[in-house]
């Protein structure tokens, strides 16, 4: 075996592959940091190249690539609570507050070290439980399964912060988005709305863009302060500062690497579920993280950001040794590997083991090489916290419009994308934690399908199988665990009593909005009842249980009255609620801003369906810094122009993304031929 | 008659003169040009690695040698592609695709959200039938030889309810009366292999590809036992293993059961939309043709365990519109499992 490693060691030494390594990983830097573009994109381009290259460089040039997407997603995460990549949603819960608290290079620091160290220890993993492989994936079934699914949905709790009935109610919302598209196991078509776009279910690029990028940047647009303009300092020599709390947090890495890593190589867990699951860890088990997670924590990145980047070695298990591809990047990476001759099953741990080991080593030296550039970049890129407003949301909303359209090329993306970015940011104003949502999205799906396959094939008997049994207690001791604690007094320890009080009722937009989603859950528990009953049960269960936790959430607040009578101030958390101050403001002109933003937005697609998006974004960028930002006219021609300019070569020749049709290009075939951005 | 004989000269050379410039244009017409091919398979699939793996061959064969950029578009059952391929994709011949060997079936039996006509394509060439088999795990398939499986329950995995590894085997049940228990809800064909493995299905109905070109080892090992297989003829591969519509028992049933397998053996189609000029629908059918004939080509094929038996335009245009003129009863007795059933009123 050691044998093996070594001389895949050498191979991957040999100048010319490390070249490959090397422009792979710098390639994969540079997707990775595009909001909703990924590995995928990146690798499509580069798998053409690939098939006239030897194993070892093909293997190179695609893992350098594939390993460090996810440590440069933390950029986008961190500065603007943008997901670069699916994997890195959790990161901006404490990433991006940190940025507002002036803390943006302390933050890259910890994701890009948490990224290298996380890389690093999946790929040990992955070389050391090689021989081992096979029999443990095998004695993961569906309803293993499912019980990890189960457990990651356990983690809506956590991840609710200080309103639980809103977080449970946010994931019910999720949960029955999951629902959208062909049910598998009857075959009906659930929530489509008569379009193919619902097909095959919610993309969740345009979800996690919508709920996450959208609202911020709105917040920022209306607010017109630049993202660390609350806070004192801005600290830009912070990255050795992340750097040190790696190493001091080097327990918790540890655990997550694991947590990704082993998760990554289940066939069937997905990369998007991954680093909720090691934040909820993290969130669940670090002391004081229930105070301080959410708001600013440097452990929530770093245990985002070292499982996002163990799953990369993890993935490959499933891939190498089954041939079963663990995400979309590592299909096309074993349609690589096919038309390269390279089989994966038994061979690959066996005659073929110094390929497999090529593979760990490529995967390793890629999240250093990946790692130390964005470490030297760190400060500079924080500097980015300090650019105005006027100028950095017309470039950032470009690149988030030019990258939603990736998911599934097609004009319901930016559709999706609005209708989640106007819920997530009202939900943001009215105090609903976000996470839960995603979660329940992305667990919703499986849990569905996974319940459905372990009744169908072993009716109830799964639930007596071991690991079933065992994930299901750690499960239980998950929810009970705390509350059970409470009951034991931990809050009288704190010397805090709050005493509830019933009142006259007091309505407020919040429980307009909350009225808003109940009715809406309504009327989906009534058009469930159309479907057979597979196919409803999901459905109807969830928004039934939807419409209990709003409702008590409602009257809550309705009738309610929280009162703190010790004296004692309580430090009230919601997670990834970096309440954007809009004291300054009256209602009248919050609401004139959010429809200016909405505007624009819109625009954006309005021009670029007439004439292509990205002229529309050539447009939309001068427009906005010159009338919105009120930039002199100079700094918007360079800046403006440049930035295009920038954008043209990166999308067009560089990744050759697809663009839209236009009505232009529809007119004028001649036109889109010579020039495809039409 | 002099005139009639210069103005015969005339007619002659201006004939010629145009042929000469069609054929100048056939081959010119993909100078410098790049062409989008579609691919309704997505990027996990085995249409994509066909197009990959023909890639080159493609710029190679087809005069001009245009630049291939590949743009998987999976979704709704290969209708995605289908509908965009037809209605908006280029029609300036840059653009063409690999569809789903159901297009034609679709087509006939009215399924939601199919807005092309299949004869209106431009077809380009077939590559090879795609059939499925069905492949059962021995040592946990209670049926080990193909008598068994019509007297003992086995059970199958399967994708979807919407997907063949569901439908084919329902029909089976159905008409030759078979056992199979389904289930459905693995999320693509690798994890219903990998249930197989780990023993929580005992079989699956699906493509022969999939196990001779990424499965070897299960052939190699005699792991699996191939008992019956879809096409309306027996795969070369396969010749002693039976289709399924020869166990049928009376005529109506073998007339539906062709009919289903008409799809297998029409396999996977290339096509362009409707409309693109002549000078590129003659090139790129050359381009294809020549493609899938180069040595180089078939022996990496061959080397894969990629299915390779290429069937010409009109052939592969004849048998799609053949399955949409199927009898009435037969197009009646197809909706009935392969429509998706209606909400409740």
């Amino acid at each position: 075996m050691f044998d093996m490693a070594l001389s895949a060691l050498d191979q991957i030494f040999d100048p010319t592959r490390m070249m490959f390594l090397v422009l792979g990983t710098l390639m994969g830097l540079v997707v990775g940091a595009i909001p909703g573009v990924g590995g995928l994109v990146g690798l499509t381009l580069l798998l053409p190249f690939t098939f006239t290259m030897d194993p070892y460089s093909a293997i190179a040039v695609m893992m350098g690539l594939l390993a460090v997407t996810t440590t440069s997603d933390t950029i986008p995460a961190v500065l603007f609570g943008v997901p670069g990549t699916v994997g890195s949603a959790a990161t901006i819960l404490d990433g991006y507050p940190l940025a507002r608290n002036g803390q943006a290079g302390r933050a890259l620091g910890a994701g890009f070290a948490a990224s290298m160290l996380g890389g690093l220890i999946g790929a040990c993993l992955l070389a050391f439980s090689m021989p081992v492989l096979k029999p443990l994936v095998l004695a993961v079934g569906s309803p293993e399964l499912l019980a990890v699914c189960v457990f990651g949905l356990s983690l809506v709790a956590v991840l609710s912060g200080g309103a639980v009935l809103k977080g449970l109610g946010a994931a019910c919302i999720g949960l029955l988005v999951a629902t959208t598209g062909d049910d598998p196991q009857t075959s009906q078509l659930r929530w489509t709305f008569g379009t193919l776009y619902l097909y095959d279910g919610l993309p969740i690029v345009p979800l996690a863009l919508g709920m996450f990028a959208i609202p911020e940047l709105a917040d920022l647009a209306i607010s017109r302060k630049t993202i660390s303009e609350d806070a004192k300092k801005e600290n830009f020599s912070g990255q050795w500062d992340g750097i040190k709390d790696v190493f001091s947090n080097k327990f918790l890495v540890l655990r997550c690497a694991f947590i990704g890593a082993g998760l990554g190589s289940i066939p069937g867990i997905g990369a998007s579920v991954i680093d909720w699951i090691a934040y909820g860890h993290a969130a669940r088990t670090e002391k004081g993280a229930a105070d301080t997670f959410g708001s600013g924590d440097i452990r929530g990145v770093i245990a985002s950001e070292s499982s996002n980047n163990a799953k990369e070695g993890g993935a490959l298990v499933p891939t190498i040794a089954f041939g079963v591809p663990g995400s979309a990047s590592m299909a096309l990476l074993l349609s690589a590997f096919l038309i390269l001759d390279i089989p994966p099953g038994e061979e690959m741990l066996t005659s073929k083991l110094d390929l497999s080991y090529s593979l760990v080593w490529s995967v390793a030296i890629a999240n250093v090489i990946g790692a130390g550039v964005c470490l030297a970049g760190a400060n500079y890129l924080a500097k980015i916290s300090m650019i105005r407003i006027g100028i950095l949301v017309p470039i950032v909303l470009s690149v988030v419009f030019i990258g939603v359209y990736q998911a599934s090329r097609v004009w319901g993306d930016f559709a999706a994308m609005f209708l989640f970015g106007l819920l997530g940011w009202l939900m943001k104003r009215f105090g609903w934690p976000r996470p839960p949502l995603v979660l329940g999205f992305v667990l919703g799906g499986l849990i569905e399908n996974y319940m459905f396959i372990s009744v169908e094939r072993y009716e109830w008997d799964w639930v007596t199988r071991w690991p079933v049994m065992l994930i299901f207690g750690l499960t239980l001791y998950g929810i009970l665990g705390p509350v059970i604690r409470g009951f034991l007094g931990s809050g009288e320890k704190k010397g805090v009593i709050l005493r509830s009080r019933f009142g006259s009722p007091e309505f407020s937009p919040a429980s307009m909005f909350s009225v808003a989603i109940i009715l809406t859950f309504g009327t989906f528990f009534y058009k469930a009842g159309e479907f057979e009953f597979g196919a409803q049960l999901v459905p109807r269960i969830v928004t039934g249980f939807g419409i209990l936790f709003i409702t008590a959430d409602l009257f809550s607040q309705i009738f309610f009255k929280i009162e703190n009578v010790s004296g004692t101030p309580v430090k009230k958390v919601q997670i990834f609620d970096f309440a954007e101050s809009f004291d300054h403001l009256t209602g009248k002109e919050i609401i004139r801003r959010v429809c200016v933003f909405i505007g624009w937005a819109l625009s954006v697609v309005g021009v670029g369906y007439v004439v292509g998006l990205l002229p529309a974004v050539l447009v939309f960028l001068l427009c906005y810094m010159r009338f919105h930002g009120k930039e002199s006219w100079q700094l918007v021609l360079i800046i403006g122009i440049s930035v295009w300019l920038f954008y043209l070569l990166l999308f067009q020749f560089v990744l050759d993304v697809h663009w839209p049709h236009s009505l232009i290009g529809l007119q004028f075939p001649v036109l889109r031929s010579k020039f495809e951005i039409f | 008659m002099i005139f009639n004989t210069k103005l015969a000269c005339i007619g002659a050379v201006g004939i010629a003169a145009l042929m000469f410039t069609a054929c100048e244009t056939s081959a010119q017409f993909y100078k410098g040009k790049k062409l989008d091919m579609y691919s309704a398979g997505g990027s996990k699939g085995s249409y994509n690695r066909h197009l990959r793996l023909m890639e080159k061959f493609l710029t190679k064969h087809i005069p001009g040698n245009p630049e291939i950029a590949i743009n998987p578009m999976p979704g709704a059952g290969g209708l995605k592609a289908a509908n965009y391929l037809y209605n908006a994709a280029a029609k300036d011949g840059t653009a063409a695709g690999t569809l789903l060997k159901t297009i034609g079936l679709n087509e006939a039996i009215g399924r939601r959200g199919v807005k092309y006509k299949t004869a209106k394509f431009t077809w380009l060439v077939s590559s090879g039938p795609i059939d499925s088999v069905l492949a059962l795990w021995k040592s946990t398939s209670p049926a080990k030889t193909v008598e068994d499986v019509f007297k003992k329950k086995v059970i199958l995995g399967s994708t979807g309810k919407g997907s063949p590894t569901f439908i084919e085997p329902t029909i089976m049940n159905a008409t030759i009366g078979t056992k199979f228990k389904i289930i459905t809800g693995y999320k693509g064909l690798g994890k219903v292999h990998l249930a197989v493995e780990r023993g929580e299905v005992q079989g699956r109905f699906a493509s022969w590809e999939a196990i001779k070109c990424c499965k070897k080892a299960w052939l190699k090992e005699n792991k699996v036992a191939i008992l019956m297989q879809s096409g309306l003829v027996r795969n070369k591969d396969l010749p002693k293993v039976k289709s399924v519509w020869e166990f049928a028992k009376n005529e109506s049933d073998r007339d539906f059961l062709k009919f289903i397998a008409a799809g297998s053996t029409l396999g996977r189609i290339y096509l362009a939309p409707p409309g693109i000029p002549k000078a590129a629908a003659k090139a790129l059918r050359k381009g294809f043709w020549d493609a899938l004939h180069d040595p180089e080509y078939v022996a990496l094929t061959k080397k894969r365990g990629m299915g390779l038996t290429p069937m010409s335009y009109k052939k592969a245009k004849d048998l799609a519109l053949s399955i949409m003129k199927a009898k009435p009863a037969v197009i009646k007795r197809a909706k009935k499992y392969l429509l998706r059933k209606k909400k409740k009123k």
